[in-house]
């Protein structure tokens, strides 16, 4: 079978030419990307990418994931999580309590711990250096990767700083790069649909390139499955592409299915499979200066996560669970997988599993042992 | 690059040429297919799925899941649904409670129900019985039941052969089998796994039974246990080489093996073996139509990129289901969200039967005229003069009437009423007013023209015969099962220069509607005859007694002259056709009766006879508003809608049935 026998959808033929002579898609073809129902097809060209940069390779991690707070003046319509001020549900960490969380997994060899919170009206900038410096104290050898983009700007607003003293001073602190949350869609008619009150595109933009300029890697994300469209889908790639054209400090692009449960949104749909793999394949075909494309597994289940792997991404992240029994203590069944779980995952999708850092440094044995080694 | 499958070679090039071209893949060769990329594995099943079902259609039924009893003998190690006799949980399902799951059904638009249970020793055969026919006969829905252990266990229990204890199901009303109990048809598997359990070559003996009684059937696998992809492949050429013998399986359904709460434990199959799984099933079965996707275990997401892989079908909405549930693991999916899936993958949904037949009209492209009220009956009743009248006396509403232009002229009034929620037409045959047109001239191609035209599936055809059989007296209900037509004339065929209509009539009534109208008219106020041979006469005049003593000899037992060639011509456009008779007089010559100028039949009938007659008549329009839900709630899975299939794959005859006729312009 002839390369193009793997297209239904006629028009992916001329995508085909383009990704094989590593010619950058235009906006034009992620429409057609999105609007096809030739799932395989779009599947196929986003493997070929994927396995240019690659190869068999996919990577995970070993990370423990933080919430500080819940509180947020946002009030964005598509979150869950976020409680306003006042609300008896909304609850903010002392740096004693989470300390206490770092301390007792300081046995398990996590290399990167996770840390996104609400924008809090009153918790004071010194609050959130110190829980980086802490944390620090407490797992040196550990790389924090903290604050969304939209977090930052509130704490610059709170400390009275500009974003470059900001992350200087979180930097110093210990902060090893960001996450990449918050984008959204960057389209202005979505925001002010959705999260009139949230950091502007142009501001989530400038934060991320800020960070870039000092040394700091980010992420970047899009959620999708509520009220964009496909064209608003796609002018956020482009605005994500040409923003790492200038700096170059993303790391990896994570598109987030949207859960309208428990939300002010709950009468939409959950997204479906097929827009799962096409929001990671499209990703893959037009962000090609991003190095990698993360199907984060707790958000859309080990399945989908699999099958992610042949449609553009190469990372799983993490949140394994080296032994599952005492997790099981508890009474909620655990939202983890062990690590041979993990492995199988990978292993049976033909690809050959790599434990990372945060920065995707590959992860030896002894390194692995080095990241234990924190306990004290 | 080459692949080493068992010592030989198979070129990889080769085996996707071989897929390509559409040839039958040999054991080896169908082994090779795990090794293929996932993506190129699913492009190939793709390509057989389209060739197989050109359309972008993915069927689905709305049906509900029953299990009747959870008490099981089997105890296999992978299910976490049963209780052995005499242990705390088990059940059998009450009455009440079966009642209360079929009105929901029926209230869900429901057409059938998916009956399985556990080998539970207090059962025998007439409680299998009574239960099947309940639900077929009390509720008029499609019995899709007893999987092959439940059926071997119960021709064990009773020292009958399996054929037999099929044969007294299928007389209790059973439709179709499914296909569950297969797990892996290989023994080794099969004994580590539900030792209790019949046997690979038991399963196979059950279907193949079925297949030769007329009984379609579904197939499983259950996998991602203790078997390996060697022994997946003896389950599936199994199958195919059973299928090459009978055709009768209507779809394959695989699933995995769901750990959670069960003796065996262990990890689930991943979706990437299951997609392959699915992939490799649509090529090696290359001779069972369709292929279902199994979202209950899978969950909608995997179950939707399945469609890409191969499958064609989305299985049930389901209503409960309780054996997979028993292992923690339920997604529950409505009917809209299901279409919703459908639609999004790029596909049209369409509900089918349980024998995998789209709904008519639907699959067809059919629509009914723009002309038209916005509810389409489903249902016609052809009756006697001013028969829409009862209906409107008796204060059902009544939604409209007119005649319509058809390519055969023009059709009678068609009225159209509605009925606790159900749209059907009443047509009088012979006028509105008075008996203006005598039999022979009843325009009955106009008439059933504008029936279909307006979405009518089924006719029920309600006339006034003469008893030829002195057992049929005055009064009495039949609903003949044959016919002897004796000189009638008119049209008898919608395509008299095409060449068209060589079809079979047996049987020449529609034997659903016909099971239909038995079990909704039992217990009723008049005596009713479940068969009789209709002989039809040209009319208008009434016969002779040499012609009735004739017709006696020739095993006739009513003698009338309205139904042929009603019913022929009604096959021609794949209609479902059933008539039930009242019986007015005896026939000349079988009672001796003085000639009485000026009354109807001339003194045939006598007083007590016209009586008896009359109290039908009365009767007329309550008595079918009673039997109305049971004849619309019948499913089609009868020959009708494809008597003409033959034409139709020849190319005779276009899928659009308003393209058969030179001038159709009924608008």
């Amino acid at each position: 079978m002839q390369s193009p026998g793997y297209f239904r959808d006629p028009e992916l033929l001329p995508i085909y030419d383009k990704v094989m002579s590593k010619e950058r898609l235009s906006r034009e073809d992620g429409l057609t990307l999105y609007r096809s129902t030739d799932l395989l097809g779009v599947g196929y060209l986003a493997d070929l990418v994927r396995r240019r940069l690659h190869g068999r390779r996919a990577y995970y991690i070993y990370n423990q994931h933080l919430n500080y707070s819940n509180v947020c003046i946002n009030g964005c319509k598509f979150c869950a999580f976020g409680k306003p001020p006042g609300d008896p549900q909304g609850y903010a960490m002392t740096l004693e309590e989470i300390y206490a969380r770092i301390k007792e997994r300081l046995s398990e060899p996590i290399t990167e711990i996770h840390i996104v919170g609400g924008l809090h009206p009153e918790l004071p900038f010194s609050y959130y250096v110190e829980m980086i410096r802490g944390i620090k104290a407490l797992r040196p050898g550990v790389h924090l990767q903290a604050f969304t983009a939209v977090e930052i700007a509130h704490l610059a607003d709170i400390a009275g700083l500009s974003l470059k003293d900001t992350l200087e001073a979180l930097k110093e602190a210990g902060l090893g790069s960001l996450p990449g949350g918050g984008a959204e869609v960057f389209s202005p008619r979505i925001r002010q649909s959705l999260c009139s009150r949230k950091l502007s595109p142009e501001g989530w933009l400038q934060v991320a390139q800020t960070a870039h300029r000092l040394g700091l890697k980010t992420n970047a994300t899009m959620l999708y499955g509520h009220e964009e469209t496909l064209a608003e889908r796609v002018d956020h790639l482009l605005r994500l592409r040409a923003a790492q054209d200038e700096t170059a400090g993303f790391l990896a692009f994570i598109p987030l299915a949207f859960h309208p449960k428990n939300t002010q949104l709950s009468h939409l749909s959950e997204t479906t499979g097929f827009d799962d793999l096409k929001n990671l394949a499209v990703a893959r075909l037009l962000l090609d200066n991003f190095p990698h494309i993360k199907s984060f597994w707790i958000m859309i289940g080990p399945k989908l996560a699999q099958l992610a792997l042949t449609f553009g991404a190469d990372d799983i992240d993490g949140t394994v669970i080296e032994e599952r029994i005492t997790h099981m203590a508890g009474a909620q069944t655990p939202l983890g997988l062990t690590r041979q779980e993990l492995l199988h995952l990978i292993q049976e999708a033909g690809c050959e599993p790599v434990e990372r850092d945060t920065l995707y440094n590959e992860l030896r044995a002894d390194d692995r042992q080095m990241a234990k080694s924190d306990r004290r | 690059m080459g692949l080493s499958i068992i010592g030989m070679e198979i070129s990889k090039d080769n085996l996707i040429e071989k897929v390509w071209s559409g040839g039958r893949l040999a054991a080896e060769e169908a082994m090779a297919l795990w090794e293929l990329p996932l993506l190129t594995l699913g492009r190939l099943a793709d390509l057989a799925r389209t060739r197989r079902h050109p359309q972008p259609i993915v069927t689905y039924v709305v049906d509900r899941n029953i299990n009747y009893t959870n008490i099981c003998v089997s105890g296999c190690r992978f299910c976490a649904f049963y209780r052995p006799p005499g242990a705390a949980g088990g059940y059998v399902l009450s009455r009440a409670e079966l009642r209360r799951k079929l009105e929901e059904t029926l209230a869900l638009g429901g057409t059938g129900v998916l009956l399985q249970g556990g080998l539970n020793p207090e059962l025998d055969l007439d409680f299998y019985e009574d239960l099947v026919s309940f639900i077929r006969h009390r509720y008029g829905l499609h019995v899709h039941g007893f999987s092959p252990p439940e059926i071997v266990f119960l021709a064990d229990k009773h020292s009958l052969d399996i054929t037999r204890v099929l044969e007294r199901l299928m007389g209790a009303g059973l439709g179709s089998i499914p296909g569950g109990g297969a797990e892996i048809l290989v023994d080794r598997v099969r004994r580590a796994l539900s030792p209790h359990k019949c046997t690979a070559d038991q399963w196979l003996a059950v279907m193949a039974a079925a297949h030769h009684l007329g009984l379609k059937t579904s197939a499983t696998m259950m996998f991602g246990h203790l078997e390996n992809r060697a022994e997946r492949m003896e389950h599936l050429l199994k199958l195919r080489s059973l299928q090459d013998r009978t055709h009768g399986f209507t779809a394959f359904i695989p699933w995995t093996y769901q750990p959670g709460g069960t003796v065996l434990g262990g990890r689930p199959a991943t979706s990437w073996d299951y997609l392959k799984t699915l992939a490799v099933s649509r090529l090696v079965l290359d001779n069972i139509p369709n292929l279902q996707v199994s979202w209950v275990t899978q969950g909608a997401k995997i179950a939707q990129v399945a469609l890409k892989f191969g499958a064609n079908d989305f299985g049930s909405t389901m209503i409960e289901e309780n054996v997979v549930a028993a292992t923690g693991v339920t997604f529950r999916l409505s009917e809209a969200e299901i279409q919703r899936l459908i639609t999004t993958a790029g596909y049209q949904p369409r509900r089918r039967d349980h024998v995998y037949r789209m709904n008519e009209g639907e699959g067809r492209g059919q629509k009914a005229p723009a002309h038209f009220l916005k509810k389409s009956p489903q249902l016609a009743i052809i009756a006697r003069v001013g028969a829409h009248k009862d209906f409107v006396e008796l204060g059902v509403k009544r939604l409209g009437g007119e005649t319509y232009d058809t390519p055969f002229g023009k059709s009678n009034p068609v009225h159209l009423f509605e009925h606790q929620g159900l749209v059907f037409s009443v047509l009088s045959r012979h006028g509105e007013d008075g008996y203006r047109v005598s039999a022979p001239f009843v325009n009955d191609r106009a008439n059933l023209y504008a029936l279909k035209a307006l979405g009518v599936e089924k006719i029920l055809a309600w006339c006034a015969p003469g008893a030829v059989n002195s057992a049929l007296h005055p009064g009495h209900l039949v609903v003949p099962d044959d016919i002897l037509d004796e000189g009638k004339v008119g049209p008898y065929t919608f395509f008299p220069q095409q060449g068209l209509g060589f079809i079979r009539h047996n049987p020449v009534f529609c034997p659903q509607l016909r099971a239909a109208l038995l079990s909704s008219l039992l217990g009723g106020p008049f005596p009713l005859h479940g068969r009789g041979v209709y002989v039809a006469t040209s009319g208008p005049r009434l016969e002779t007694p040499a012609e009735i003593r004739k017709f006696r000899r020739l095993g006739g037992d009513l003698v009338g002259q309205t139904l042929v060639p009603e019913v022929f011509l009604a096959r021609e456009l794949e209609l479902c056709y059933a008539a039930l008779c009242y019986v007015v007089n005896f026939a000349e010559g079988i009672k001796k009766r003085p000639f009485q100028p000026g009354v109807l039949f001339d003194g045939l009938a006598d007083p007590e006879e016209m009586a008896a007659g009359r109290q039908v008549e009365e009767a007329f329009a309550g008595l079918i508003l009673k039997i109305l839900p049971t004849l619309a709630a019948t499913p089609r899975d009868c020959p009708c809608p494809q008597l003409m299939e033959r034409y139709r794959l020849r190319g005779d005859l276009g899928a659009d049935w308003r393209t058969w006729f030179p001038s159709s312009n009924p608008g």
